[in-house]
């Protein structure tokens, strides 16, 4: 990494001994969280009975997440898993939008990217959802969670073992790709049209950002769905 | 472009440190509003529906006090009615025997003083027999025995 030819700056940098950040990816995810966190805590402070402003925005798409996450995991399983939900589907839209800020108004030289262009924090967060699956399940039906494995048959377990990897494999790249292929097509827009042509782009890439974020939202409550599923 | 590293490990804290967060400060009082409107709401509804049964029983609890007044009034009037008669029915009665008593009186002071005339006139009668007796005959009839007789005539023309 950190060629000069190259569009995309991780800013790889040794840590310590063998441990190796992308700086570039660890600022705008805490620039991310900071924005998340201030958008919910504008939005948490004064709470009232009749909303308005940043509190009516908030609780739109909380109201929308949390009938997405009743249709797929019920009534209960909404409620135990509305933080981790809501927080995932902000923080990936938000993280995206990041990267396609136009560019052009920047004052000072300072490259706004998305966290999600890097392959470790699609992954992260895919292997999160995945690994949060096998604990939430084994915490509300202990090893009978692993019964779905062999569900209706034995002869699945193949197939559900392939699920199983397949399911954070495709989340991962999926997202990692469609952010990271806006980024860099709009790094060649402004390098070949400064002005008016990258900012259609610009358009079109806030919309697959939320789009992106919807749908590893709705994955992810899809892979939720078989621990909440009434038996 | 795809060089996995220790950023992978640090993204996971990020995130989870992050859900932590705004599960503790943020949708706690988020989630409660939510809710308690919800609730708020619902009591909301459910109150309503009480006052309306409230109110629709208290407007069948007037109708039935005024039908209960209406005959109470009925009974009033009624039992007014009657007693009027009464009273009526005592009065004509009283009167009545009032005026057959004065008639009964009158009756039989008109037969006293019918009796009493009578004997008045008797008398005078026999005195002017005796006298009218005594000056045809020419002859002085004065002794108890011709006054008798006399007596004795005179009731007999009188009857």
């Amino acid at each position: 990494m950190g060629h000069s030819g190259e569009i995309i700056h991780y800013a790889a940098t040794q840590v310590a001994d063998g441990i190796v950040i992308n700086m570039q990816t660890m600022y705008m995810t805490w620039l991310s969280m900071a924005i998340v966190f201030v958008i919910f805590m504008l939005a948490a402070k004064n709470v009232k009975m009749v909303p308005s402003g940043i509190q009516n925005v908030m609780e739109f798409f909380i109201d929308f997440l949390r009938n997405l996450m009743k249709d797929q995991l019920g009534e209960d399983g909404a409620k135990k898993m509305a933080p981790f939900v809501i927080t995932l589907f902000m923080f990936i839209f938000i993280a995206n939008e990041l990267g396609l800020s136009p560019q052009v108004f920047m004052p000072i030289h300072f490259e706004w990217t998305s966290p999600t262009n890097d392959i470790n924090t699609c992954f992260a967060l895919s292997i999160t959802v995945a690994l949060g699956v096998y604990v939430v399940g084994v915490a509300r039906k202990g090893i009978g969670h692993f019964k779905h494995f062999i569900s209706p048959s034995p002869a699945f377990l193949p197939l559900h073992l392939l699920d199983e990897v397949t399911k954070p494999l495709t989340m991962a790249l999926r997202l990692f790709g469609n952010i990271l292929a806006g980024e860099i097509l709009l790094g060649v827009l402004y390098q070949l049209s400064p002005w008016i042509i990258p900012e259609f782009w610009v358009m079109f890439s806030l919309f697959i950002g939320f789009l992106q974020a919807f749908i590893f939202t709705m994955l992810t409550l899809t892979s939720y769905a078989t621990v909440f599923a009434h038996h | 472009m795809v060089d996995f590293n220790m950023t992978f490990v640090a993204q996971i804290v990020n995130f989870l440190f992050l859900v932590w967060v705004l599960a503790k400060f943020a949708y706690k009082p988020l989630m409660k509003m939510m809710e308690d409107r919800k609730t708020k709401i619902a009591n909301d509804l459910s109150g309503a529906e009480t006052a309306r049964a409230e109110a629709e029983q208290a407007k069948q609890e007037a109708v039935a006090a005024l039908n209960q007044a209406r005959q109470e009034a009925a009974a009033i009037v009624e039992a007014a009615r009657v007693n009027a008669q009464t009273a009526a029915e005592k009065i004509m009665a009283d009167a009545n025997a009032a005026k057959d008593a004065l008639l009964a009186q009158g009756r039989e002071e008109a037969a006293a003083e019918k009796k009493k005339a009578l004997e008045e006139v008797r008398a005078q009668v026999i005195e002017l027999s005796m006298v009218a007796a005594g000056k045809i005959i020419e002859k002085k009839l004065s002794t108890a025995a011709d006054k008798k007789m006399a007596a004795e005539i005179v009731d007999s023309v009188l009857k």
